[in-house]
């Protein structure tokens, strides 16, 4: 069950882009075992903003708070070691590297963050979602469900606090798509995890307790 | 897994998933360091043979000389060097200029009075006799071996008699001696203005009772002759006498090797700028192809300073096997020509006196050497990652993801 005290908010959060407001004045919430949904036509500045909110780029004005603390204006080791460690990432286009193994990318964020239970973890993550047997391939010699699995198990084997993912299902199948998020939905409400999921999909939306909507920047809706 | 050995398992299969460019940039170094390693080679070939066709040929590694006073007992000086082990060999010699006078003509030349045996382990000078004898022994006049340039300005040949003039005292003395052998240096002065004889008759012509003005060492690293000689002349039983090592007999090995070192760095810099060159553009065209595969590692979370740990993981593995495949080249073709012999006569035909001697060059192969080129590598393929790693550092992870969408 989603507890009271909120995992990130976003605190009216501005990105310009050489005089282009990307966003405005966004603020949210986001608790512990929420999965919530972001939608938005393209340009509104969904991937602005979870790139905002991943403390991969920093705000115009406006600040992050992670954990209760706020977050935006470390310094850029300073961000990349959060993400390391409360921070999993799920891209549109999986992001895994080409050079390792499925079981490597998930253990790659691991081994960085010195997590002395790393082979255990990247076991039981490729597992619980279902590429465990693949774990000695390398990305291109596995379908782009089950890339998009191990992309999935690599943001979620640290146990982050947050959990974020910009259009996962983009290159999916209808069918592939919707198990994905079921495995996502599942795995939130498990460990707790306070999730923001960014899609195009109506049906991959319609599975997100919460809906958030952006349009030219701005926080459209929040329901 | 530890993160040092995930960065190192990245950095291989990096080297490994870019083959063609870790190819392309562990070709150019390993293509420096052979052929600084080869041409330093034969440079260190060239050298090893003006030492020992041209210093041996009749000045020897080093000299004692008579100073401020005469040499003590050369013969017992000589032997000395011998049993203390300091030298493979030693000699006592005499040295005078002086004229000689035949049938033909008339020529002014370096006399030097040796022993034969004993110079025999000192120099070459007895193996170059192409015609005749060296310094028979024998009733009849005293022997004396010509520089066949020298012989054929006299009109001297085997056999014939010549007068030595020297200056003896306030004036002149002379001996008639006779031609027992004609001597082939491979041009230069020792062809052309070199006469020896028995120490003893020219000890007899210059009423010299010491019998030797010099005595020549031959050691088993002439390198070592410039320290010895300095050594040996900062010891008391040596004061008053000249100690000297080829480099002040013969000055112009000395600058010759000084040029050759200049032209060597000069060359070093040239060959290096342009495999730095090549790796460079590899390098940049590499991290370029790679910057999304970067951007995402820095969405990640891994810092800029681990991936540019990752990246020289990567250039010092391609480093590593340039290194062993250059030296291991190098050692392979320097062994090669070294059997085989490299034949510079054409250049020496040009260049009189350059080739004195042997005009064979055999390279040689120096670990010292062939360590150094590799070290000049790995630091200019490091220099040379900088530059893209630098930028590579900058990268912003957001740009390069948005790049994507």
């Amino acid at each position: 069950m989603p507890t009271v005290t909120p995992v990130l908010a976003a605190a009216d959060l501005a990105r310009d882009f050489g005089g282009v407001h990307a966003l405005r004045g966004v603020s949210f919430e986001l608790r512990a075992g929420e999965l919530a949904g972001l939608s938005g036509p393209s340009g509104s500045g969904k991937t602005t903003l979870l790139h905002l909110l991943a403390t991969i780029d920093t705000p115009t004005a406006g600040g992050v708070r992670l954990l209760g603390r706020e977050v935006s204006r470390l310094s850029r080791g300073q961000r990349a070691a959060l993400r390391l460690q409360h921070v999993g990432l799920v891209f549109a286009d999986h992001n895994l590297s080409p050079a390792l193994t499925l079981a490597e990318n998930v253990e790659l964020p691991l081994a960085l963050a010195g997590r002395a239970d790393a082979a255990a973890r990247v076991r039981s993550a490729l597992e619980r979602l279902g590429v465990g047997e693949l774990a000695p391939r390398f990305p291109d010699q596995v379908s782009s469900g089950q890339r998009q699995r191990a992309a999935v198990a690599r943001a979620l084997a640290g146990e982050p606090a947050v959990l974020l993912l910009d259009e996962p299902t983009a290159h999916l199948d209808s069918t592939a798509a919707a198990a994905l998020v079921e495995e996502v939905r599942a795995l939130v409400a498990e460990r707790g995890v306070a999730a923001l999921l960014a899609s195009h999909d109506p049906a991959v939306l319609g599975r997100c307790e919460r809906q958030l909507r952006l349009r030219d920047g701005q926080l459209e809706a929040d329901a | 897994m530890s993160g040092a050995v995930m960065l190192l398992r990245f950095a291989q299969r990096g080297v490994t998933r870019h083959a063609r460019r870790s190819l392309l940039t562990g070709a150019a170094l390993a293509g420096g360091i052979v052929v600084l390693t080869v041409l330093g080679g034969l440079q260190d070939g060239y050298v090893a043979s003006r030492l020992q066709d041209g210093l041996l040929l009749q000045l020897g590694h080093l000299r004692i000389i008579g100073g401020e006073r005469p040499l003590p007992d050369p013969v017992a000086l000589a032997d000395a060097f011998v049993v203390d082990g300091t030298a493979l060999a030693a000699a006592p010699r005499l040295r005078q200029p002086a004229f000689l006078t035949c049938a033909g003509g008339s020529e002014g030349a370096l006399v030097l009075g040796v022993d034969p045996e004993r110079e025999a382990r000192v120099t070459r000078l007895t193996s170059l006799v192409g015609d005749g004898a060296f310094l028979p022994e024998g009733s009849g006049p005293p022997p004396i071996v010509l520089g066949r340039a020298l012989a054929q300005k006299l009109g001297a040949t085997i056999g014939s008699r010549v007068t030595l003039f020297v200056r003896r005292g306030g004036g002149l003395g002379k001996m008639s001696v006779q031609v027992s052998g004609l001597l082939d240096t491979g041009g230069g002065l020792g062809e052309s203005a070199l006469a020896v004889v028995r120490r003893e008759a020219l000890a007899l012509l210059l009423e010299r009772p010491d019998g030797a003005d010099e005595v020549a060492l031959r050691l088993a690293d002439p390198w070592q002759a410039p320290p010895l000689a300095a050594s040996l002349a900062a010891r008391p039983e040596f004061a008053g006498l000249g100690v000297e090592s080829w480099r002040e007999m013969a000055p112009e090995i000395a600058q010759a090797m000084e040029l050759l070192g200049a032209i060597e760095r000069v060359r070093t810099t040239v060959l290096f700028a342009l495999v730095a060159l090549g790796i460079y553009t590899s390098q940049s065209l590499a991290l370029a192809a790679r910057r999304h595969e970067f951007g995402m590692l820095l969405a990640l979370g891994m810092s800029p300073a681990r991936l540019l740990v990752a990246l020289t993981l990567e250039l010092l593995l391609v480093a590593a096997a340039a290194v062993v495949a250059g030296v291991a080249l190098a050692a392979g073709l320097i062994a090669w020509l070294n059997a085989r012999g490299l034949d510079l006569s054409a250049f020496g035909a040009r260049l009189n006196g350059a080739l004195e001697g042997s005009t064979i060059v055999r390279p040689l192969f120096s670990a010292h050497r062939a360590g150094n080129a590799a070290l000049w590598a790995a630091a200019v393929a490091f220099l040379v990652l900088l530059v893209p790693a630098a930028r590579l550092l900058r990268l912003d992870p957001a740009t390069v993801l948005r790049e994507r969408e």
